[in-house]
């Protein structure tokens, strides 16, 4: 038995996107307010990613490559989760421009089994609260299908805890500035509802990177450092990034 | 091969293309022409004879034929007068009520205040029974809440959009004292359960199929005893109650069949949480599951306007009735609290 390989026919390819965009690209009266309410599953990179966290039974202490989650080299998260609603207003008299404003929720972890414990579980959570401004560009302005390019800057409420069970160290909570950038693909099923399913690139702690070389507020309770400094004991910058794909329902207003 | 291939992707995407065209095209709204024949007809007749009669006639049952009547959808609203007396009273009840809460929790839950904020989730203490009853509490705030503004002067509509409000608020201010207490965090599966709660609703008054179900509370008669006792964490003690969701199925019946149900009968699925409390723990907890008949209290007689105030109230209560725990164990009861 044997296969073979076909090219890929690339300009077919697009000629079908292109006849399939043509075939449904109707034009639609645009109205000036937009709600969009999406799901995401995030894809943790750089330093929010591990797979090396370990518990210790006796101490009942969660780490990270050998070190509590204080000073750890990255977070050990390997997925996450969000839910975002952003609402959008014209900005001039054409489509192409909105304004963006909104805000989100997302969890990143992780789950561990602890071994030869079934039920038993520990891991990490990173939770980030944001409120968000921006840009939206759309290139052909607005139609039955259209693309979109989004850019958001992000005021993001940062936390987490490493947990067994219970919650074990937490991050007191504080604030950073990151950036969103993507793209979605919208598709308007009529003049007030439709869907989008799109990509974007989150860096939550992009400016305002602390050192926070007083590190306990408490005895479980932990500041948040993510800027290396000498006295931390952190060996470089902790950079909170995610990579997500989403997809949300476009709520179109007059 | 290539061609073919070509051929079918395009096949397919034209097919997609096509298929929001096909949609079912918006009846036309014949009022207009409907209202146009009335006054014609009214016109050439100076007395309203049969034939005029039967010819409106005519008319309504044909639009009621292609167009079912919005009343089917969302409550006609009627024109509400607003009284400043009620609105102050009902608003310094729920200032007052929000300011007993807070006095209580102050002393029980918020006790050792923290200098710091923080995220934590519990889904383990409670086998997350208690986002069950976050889903309750918001949805109980939000109704009753939404009752009283009515009272006070309000279209219903927007007493549901303001009780709402009232018990997200409400709940955010209790999940943000959460985050500054030491032994608790804000839990953003608690605010989930928050919004799904006082947002449902809302769902409701819209999507009239969401109406035959409601999420309800029993409680088991020891719990009263330990609330005469002052025994503590009495508002955390899930293993005395149960948080239900109910389905009243008479409405979502063909009328052939209403006939011959009583429409205030129901069903319910109980949840209940068992070897848990802040003194032994919760390493052995585990959740138990229960099937019971309900009373759809709204379905009772009685259709005054308070009454029938008063009853959407009272359906939050699961009335103890007959009913069966189907995990972890079978047992049956002649009357499940």
């Amino acid at each position: 038995m044997s296969f073979s390989v076909r090219r890929f026919n690339f300009a077919g390819a697009v000629l079908s996107l292109c006849l399939f965009f043509i075939s449904v690209n109707s034009s639609f009266s645009q109205g000036k307010y937009e709600l969009n309410v999406a799901i995401r599953y995030d894809m943790p990179r750089y330093e929010a990613s591990g797979n090396d966290a370990t518990f210790d039974p006796i101490n009942v202490i969660v780490s990270i490559g050998g070190k509590r989650i204080i000073n750890s080299d990255n977070l050990s998260t390997r997925y996450g989760y969000g839910l975002q609603i952003t609402g959008s207003m014209k900005l001039f008299k054409t489509d192409y421009i909105k304004a963006l404003g909104g805000f989100s929720f997302t969890q990143l972890a992780s789950k561990y089994t602890v071994p030869n414990e079934n039920d038993s579980f520990y891991g990490v959570r990173l939770y980030v609260f944001s409120i968000a401004a921006g840009l939206q560009v759309n290139p052909i302005g607005i139609h039955r299908f259209y693309p979109s390019v989004v850019g958001l800057f992000r005021f993001n409420e940062f936390g987490g805890e490493t947990y067994h069970f219970a919650g074990l160290d937490f991050f007191v909570v504080s604030p950073r500035f990151g950036y969103s950038a993507g793209m979605d693909l919208n598709y308007k099923f009529s003049k007030s509802v439709g869907m989008s399913f799109g990509m974007r690139y989150n860096y939550d702690n992009w400016l305002n990177k602390q050192t926070a070389e007083t590190n306990f507020s408490d005895e479980h309770a932990i500041n948040f450092s993510d800027l290396q400094s000498a006295a931390n004991g952190l060996t470089h910058d902790r950079r909170i990034v995610y990579v997500s794909i989403l997809t949300g329902i476009n709520i179109y207003f007059k | 091969m290539k061609r073919s291939i070509t051929l079918n992707i395009l096949i397919v995407l034209i097919f997609f293309s096509v298929i929001p065209q096909l949609r079912a095209q918006p009846i036309p709204d014949i009022s207009s022409y409907s209202q146009t024949i009335k006054l014609s007809c009214l016109k050439s007749a100076n007395d309203k004879n049969l034939f005029l009669l039967s010819k409106l006639d005519l008319n309504r049952s044909l639009l009621d034929t292609i167009r079912p009547a919005k009343d089917d959808k969302i409550p006609v609203e009627k024109k509400n007068r607003f009284h400043p007396v009620r609105f102050a009273v009902v608003t310094g009840g729920l200032v007052t009520a929000w300011l007993g809460m807070h006095i209580y929790y102050s002393n029980t839950w918020w006790k050792d205040r923290a200098h710091y904020f923080k995220y934590a989730e519990d889904p383990y203490y409670a086998r997350d029974i208690d986002k069950l009853s976050h889903i309750y509490t918001a949805n109980l705030i939000s109704v009753s809440s939404a009752k009283f503004y009515e009272w006070s002067g309000l279209n219903p509509t927007l007493a549901l959009v303001v009780g709402s409000s009232t018990a997200i608020a409400y709940e955010t201010y209790i999940e943000i004292n959460d985050g500054l207490s030491p032994n608790w965090g804000f839990d953003w599966g608690d605010m989930a359960g928050n919004f799904i709660g006082a947002l449902f609703p809302i769902a409701q008054h819209f999507v009239k199929p969401l109406r035959s179900f409601n999420i309800k509370w029993s409680f088991e008669p020891s719990w009263i005893n330990r609330k005469l006792r002052n025994y503590p964490d009495l508002l955390d003690d899930y293993t005395s109650m149960k948080f239900w969701l109910t389905v009243s199925p008479y409405d979502l019946l063909p009328k052939k069949v209403q006939r011959y149900y009583p429409a205030f009968l129901g069903f319910g699925v109980g949840f209940n949480l068992q070897n848990a409390s802040h003194a032994t723990g919760a390493t052995n907890a585990f959740k138990e599951y229960y099937l019971a008949f309900d009373i759809d209290v709204t379905k009772l007689p009685g259709k005054t306007e308070f009454l029938k105030k008063m009853k959407e109230v009272l359906n939050f209560y699961h009335i103890p009735m007959p009913g069966i725990k189907v995990y972890k164990n079978t047992v049956w009861y002649g009357l499940l609290f």
